[in-house]
């Protein structure tokens, strides 16, 4: 809910509140007042009233006086004569006076005279009985004396009506008795009597009898209420009318009449009207006050607060928080907009700290990167010439044994190399860099290599290193064979350093949990791992235990690649055992299998081939005898010496001869010789082939044990294809009968091998001259260039190392391409179209390769040189260009190269020591002449407009890098570059060049130096071509002579 | 390959270094264009182009003062000279600048160090990219 809306339901709140407030106040207050003053009012009117009834009797008693008091009268009622009632009491006379009766009534308390009117028919009537009755005999009414001048006055409750009357002593006018009477004036409550009453009271008022039966309702309602304490009483009896009611008394005090005056609610009204004009403009007030407040409130916080919060609002969606809000003013909005803008100028101040700190960071990391591909092609260069001289070595027919030193020499050469890249590994898989490939590999292979390459440390230390591989898995498999490698190999590793004795066992077979996985373990018998410590092993840089980093060397990081390699690849690695009971290892992974399936079940070709197997080992023999038995023979086996002699015997009595014996030749000589010569000794045994089982590390035992008759060797650990190759008679695993090295190439080539390392070079010319090529050395990019362009090369194909002293690889070929390009647009050479380069590298970061192919490169050979690899790249090159052996460069006869070099011969001998200093090629005629379109006289020309121009520019460029202004070096190298350009002068260009990257990047480190590199060369320069012009000149001058 | 009427036309060469001028001029002369004229900078070029006449403007990029770049833009923001053919001659050789170039109207680029065939090929497409 927004401010606007919760400030206008709080002012509408309050205002309701106070309203009703207001209402219930003035209703309880001030109504409650006017009702009482309307009661007042109503009670005064029924007072009134009373007072005009009692106005009334007084009237008729006034009247009444005149006659009572009067000669004529007091006369009459002496004598009775007639005349005065004839005179005075006509009925019509009687009637004027509004009279129904009048009583004469004598001193005997006897009506002698009287006159009764119907006043409606104005006639006379007779005295009712009832009247008669109240003004004669003994009734009160009529005793008046003398000074009775008052009278009696009042009303008479009658049957016949309520009846008004006065009595008087009858006196002379003088008012002097004796009393001769009484005389009664009385007249009914009529119509015109209430008419009257209510004209004297200014209020309609009506009169009821208090004995009437056939009372009105609101009469008898209020009877009960109405008593001598309280004689007036109101009610309200509508919205415009309120009644009151009083009780007149009769002439003898008793309640006779009520009365009841009814009372226009004009007070009450009026109340009402002030309340709700007064509630109507404290309305009108509250509403104006609302609108107001709404107003101001809108104006002075609502506007800018939401303007306020918009920018904010907007500041943050752009992210620039460069970006101010508007501020004016000094209220809290304004300060709330400066404190706004204060934070929005420190969130800007860091984030270019932030973005400062990030560039640094990524710098850092940039520089990191390049360190670590650095370091690792220092550390690769050796160990690629160890594996490269090995494999040459492999190359060659050796000895078995030799074979086998090599091969492990080179084996363990590719693990360090496999450290090295460990390393690189890890820094990737923690940035998320590493792919797992999908590549079809013989696993039963790779384990050999893998097991080469490990076995000897293991075998050294005395351990039994088992490989059990179930026949069941087939060989030809889908995945990263390097990776799986790697992490069998970390394993194996870690096993051999932290076991002293016992054995070393790598399995491999389905997954029994899930059998579309392949399972590995690695099981040892070392010191084992706590059991609370297992989790930990696989995070980086952590050993089991802090001292063991001491005990047992090592980085810490081999486990945890295992683990993120492993998981790479979709699977899980474990480790069980305790501490004291050894530790395995397993991981499982998926691996396809190919659709073709290359893996030739290996089966011995004879039927029931008995063979003895004796081995101390229980895991080894057991291994053997599994192996045996898949490849259909059978097998029976014993732990020991001892036992198998009496195998043996057993053999002879049964007449069953072995066909093989194989034995464990590990221990010392005089445990098995009694057999070997047992076996030696007895004709029977003469078809039994004997086959030593050694370990790796004494291999040289071999030859001893050929002269005791053992007939093949197998390496340990037994692998099932080596067991094979021993039982079927093959050579046998120790000798290798595939030589490489026996490949030659098709055809003989010319090839320029490039490489700033010796040993590089030497391996790579020792591989392809193995095939039969001619092989041309380059140390770095810059001979190799100047060897390219020279008349006289013969070169088919150039291997080009990458990283690269003075001018790398990259470079180089770009300069070879340009150059082919100026020759091909000159016609220089329609043969020479493209030689081929392929680049040598150990760099193995991503994006590399792209970044050779865009230089110009034809091809990518990785570094170690893998001869297999390196052959087919280089058969590739000779199927693809057959034209390659007659590629030459065949320069044109330059005419300005030769004025150069006649000008070259000019120079002093004092400086021409350091003119030659520079191996690269100072002045490139060809290009010039190229670009020129071979016009030799353009060529000198422009020759002599740069050495005109080059002073200046020369000069220029020293002041700006005197004053060391970076914008206006930069500018004169830029010029310096092109004059020295046009002119054909690209090792200085070149320098130029360099000097204005320097100064663009703002890299003024050795700019000094560099400058007096380039002035000496500009010197140089000038001085050879000012040679060019003169001779030019004078050559023209004596060709114009001859014409 | 030039037609004697192409010849004809009038050629402004525009840059800062003498034998890149000289080199140009040359290059032209042997085309067979008589009429070259040479402009030092940027600020030369546009007042000579005010007077008219020029038929073809081969310009360098990096210049002090007015890059070529910014020549080739503030030619093109003149209505006669809207189609007037302009080629830029750059050591630089990027995408993103040779995109830039072509954006702000250069009929044609030249990569330094340039040869004879390479300037009368682009020539040749400016003029008639300039024709369209």
């Amino acid at each position: 809910m927004s401010i606007r809306i919760k400030a206008l339901i709080s002012v509408g709140l309050t205002l309701l509140v106070i309203l009703v407030g207001l209402y219930v106040a003035f209703s309880t207050i001030l109504m409650t007042g006017f009702v009482q003053l309307e009661e007042r009012s109503t009670q005064k009117d029924v007072m009134r009233a009373e007072r005009a009834l009692n106005e009334m009797i007084d009237n008729l008693a006034v009247k009444l006086s005149d006659w009572a008091m009067w000669d004529d009268t007091y006369e009459f009622m002496k004598d009775r004569n007639p005349d005065y009632i004839d005179s005075n009491l006509g009925v019509e006379s009687v009637n004027g006076l509004g009279l129904n009766h009048i009583l004469f009534v004598d001193s005997n308390r006897s009506i002698i005279e009287e006159r009764s009117i119907d006043s409606d028919r104005v006639q006379r009537i007779a005295l009712e009985s009832e009247v008669a009755q109240a003004f004669s005999g003994d009734s009160l009414l009529i005793q008046l004396g003398e000074k009775d001048l008052e009278g009696r006055r009042g009303v008479l409750l009658l049957p016949s009506g309520p009846l008004l009357f006065a009595a008087l002593p009858i006196l002379s006018s003088e008012r002097k008795g004796p009393v001769r009477g009484v005389l009664v004036f009385a007249r009914y409550v009529s119509s015109e009597v209430v008419t009257r009453i209510s004209e004297l009271s200014n209020s309609p008022v009506s009169l009821v009898r208090m004995d009437q039966i056939s009372m009105p309702s609101d009469f008898k309602e209020m009877l009960p209420q109405l008593s001598n304490a309280v004689p007036i009483k109101t009610r309200v009896v509508d919205e415009g009318t309120i009644a009151g009611y009083g009780i007149y008394p009769d002439a003898f005090g008793n309640p006779a009449i009520i009365l009841r005056v009814d009372f226009p609610r004009e007070i009450y009204r009026q109340g009402e009207i002030t309340r709700d004009s007064m509630l109507g403009t404290l309305l009108l007030i509250g509403i104006i006050l609302a609108g107001v407040i709404a107003l101001v409130l809108e104006r002075v916080v609502l506007r800018r607060v939401t303007s306020l919060s918009k920018r904010v609002d907007q500041i943050g969606q752009s992210g620039d928080a460069g970006l101010r809000v508007e501020v004016g003013g000094t209220d809290e909005i304004s300060a709330l907009g400066r404190d706004v803008n204060r934070m929005l100028e420190r969130l800007d101040h860091a984030a270019d700290e932030l973005g400062l700190a990030r560039e640094r960071a990524e710098a850092a990391s940039h520089a990191k990167s390049i360190f670590v591909a650095n370091m690792s092609h220092e550390v690769r260069t050796p160990i690629n010439g160890v594996v490269g001289m090995t494999q040459i070595l492999l190359g060659m027919s050796l000895p078995a044994e030799v074979r086998q030193y090599v091969q492990m020499a080179q084996s363990s050469a590719r693990s360090l190399l496999a450290v090295v890249n460990d390393i690189l590994d890890f820094a990737k898989i923690e940035a998320g860099k590493i792919q797992i490939e999908q590549i079809e590999f013989s696993l039963r292979d790779m384990v050999r290599s893998l097991m080469q390459s490990v076995s000897l440390s293991g075998h050294e230390k005395g351990l039994e290193l088992i490989v059990r591989i179930s026949g069941e898995l087939s060989d030809c498999c889908i995945g990263d064979s390097m990776r799986i490698r790697q992490v069998l190999t970390n394993l194996i590793g870690n096993s051999i350093k932290f076991t002293e004795k016992g054995e070393i066992e790598l399995t491999i077979g389905k997954d029994p949990v899930n059998p579309a996985q392949v399972l590995f373990s690695v099981r040892d018998t070392g010191v084992g791992i706590p059991k609370d410590k297992q989790q930990g092993v696989f995070s980086a840089f952590s050993q089991a235990d802090a001292s063991t980093t001491r005990r047992y060397g090592g980085t810490g990081l081999g486990l945890t690649i295992c683990k993120q390699l492993v998981e790479l690849m979709g699977g899980t690695i474990e480790v069980r055992g305790d501490l004291g009971l050894g530790s395995t290892f397993s991981f499982s992974v998926d691996l396809g299998t190919s659709g073709r399936e290359q893996y030739r079940e290996l089966q011995l070709k004879a039927k029931s081939v008995n063979i003895l197997i004796i081995e101390e080992n229980d895991s080894q023999r057991e291994a053997v005898v599994e192996y045996c038995r898949d490849l259909g023979a059978v097998p029976h086996a014993v732990p020991s010496f001892y036992a198998a002699r009496s195998a043996l015997k057993q053999a002879l009595e049964r007449g069953a001869i072995y066909d093989f014996v194989i034995f464990d030749a590990k221990s010392e000589f005089d445990s098995f010789t009694p057999v070997l010569q047992s076996l030696a000794e007895n004709s029977e045994f003469r078809a039994t082939t004997v086959i030593a089982m050694l370990p790796s590390h004494k291999l040289s035992k071999s030859a001893k044990l050929r002269e005791l008759g053992v007939s093949r060797v197998l390496c340990k650990p037994v692998l099932p294809q080596e067991l094979f190759s021993a039982l079927s008679g093959e050579a046998g695993s120790t000798e290798d009968s595939l030589m490489r090295g026996q490949n030659r190439s098709s055809r003989s080539l010319n090839i320029l091998v490039v490489d700033d390392t010796k040993i590089n070079r030497t391996v790579a010319q020792l591989m392809l001259e193995q095939w039969g090529h001619k092989v041309t050395l380059a140390e770095d990019g810059r001979s190799a260039l100047r060897y390219l362009t020279r008349p006289d090369r013969e070169c088919d194909l150039v291997l080009m190392d990458i990283q690269m002293p003075i001018m790398d690889g990259l470079e180089t070929t770009a300069l070879l391409r340009a150059r082919e390009e100026i020759e091909r647009l000159a016609g220089a050479s329609t043969e020479l179209a493209h030689l081929p380069v392929i680049a040598l590298s150990a760099h193995a970061l991503e994006g590399d390769r792209e970044r050779f192919i865009a230089a110009g490169m034809d091809g990518y050979v990785p570094k170690p040189l893998d001869s297999d690899e390196l052959f087919k790249v280089v058969e590739q090159a000779v199927g693809s260009s057959t034209h390659f052996s007659s590629v030459k460069v065949v320069l044109n006869d330059n005419p300005l190269e030769r004025l150069v070099q006649e000008a070259e011969k000019r120079i002093p001998n004092e400086i021409s020591k350091s003119y030659l200093a520079i191996s690269v090629p100072r002045f490139d005629s060809a290009t010039v002449m190229a670009r020129l379109a071979q016009d030799l006289e353009l060529a000198i020309e422009v020759i002599a407009v740069f050495l005109e121009e080059c002073p200046e520019l020369l000069a220029e460029a020293e002041v700006a890098v005197r004053s060391g202004d970076k914008e206006k070096m930069r500018m004169s190298a830029h010029k310096l570059k092109g004059s020295l350009s046009n002119a054909g002068a690209f090792y200085a260009a070149e320098l130029a060049h360099e000097l204005e990257t320097k100064s663009r990047l703002g890299d003024l480190d050795g700019i000094e130096r560099l400058f007096s590199v380039l002035k000496q060369e500009i010197y140089f320069l000038t001085l050879v071509l000012k040679g060019v012009v003169e001779i030019s000149a004078s050559a023209k001058n004596f060709d114009n002579v001859q014409v | 390959m030039f037609t004697p009427k192409e010849q004809g036309t009038k050629v402004l060469i525009v840059d800062d270094v003498v034998s890149a001028r000289r080199v140009v001029r040359r290059l032209l002369e042997k085309i067979g264009f008589k009429d070259i004229e040479e402009a030092p900078n940027g600020k030369v070029a546009l007042e000579r182009l005010q007077h008219g006449g020029i038929g073809i403007v081969i310009s360098d990029w990096n210049m002090p003062d007015m890059s070529g770049l910014e020549l080739a833009k503030k030619v093109r923001a003149e209505e006669r000279m809207s189609n007037l053919p302009f080629l830029m001659i750059t050591s630089q050789s990027s995408r993103e600048e040779v995109v830039e170039a072509i954006k702000s109207g250069v009929n044609d680029y030249v990569v330094k160090p340039f040869s004879f065939d390479t300037l009368a090929s682009k020539l040749r497409s400016a003029i008639d990219h300039a024709g369209e």
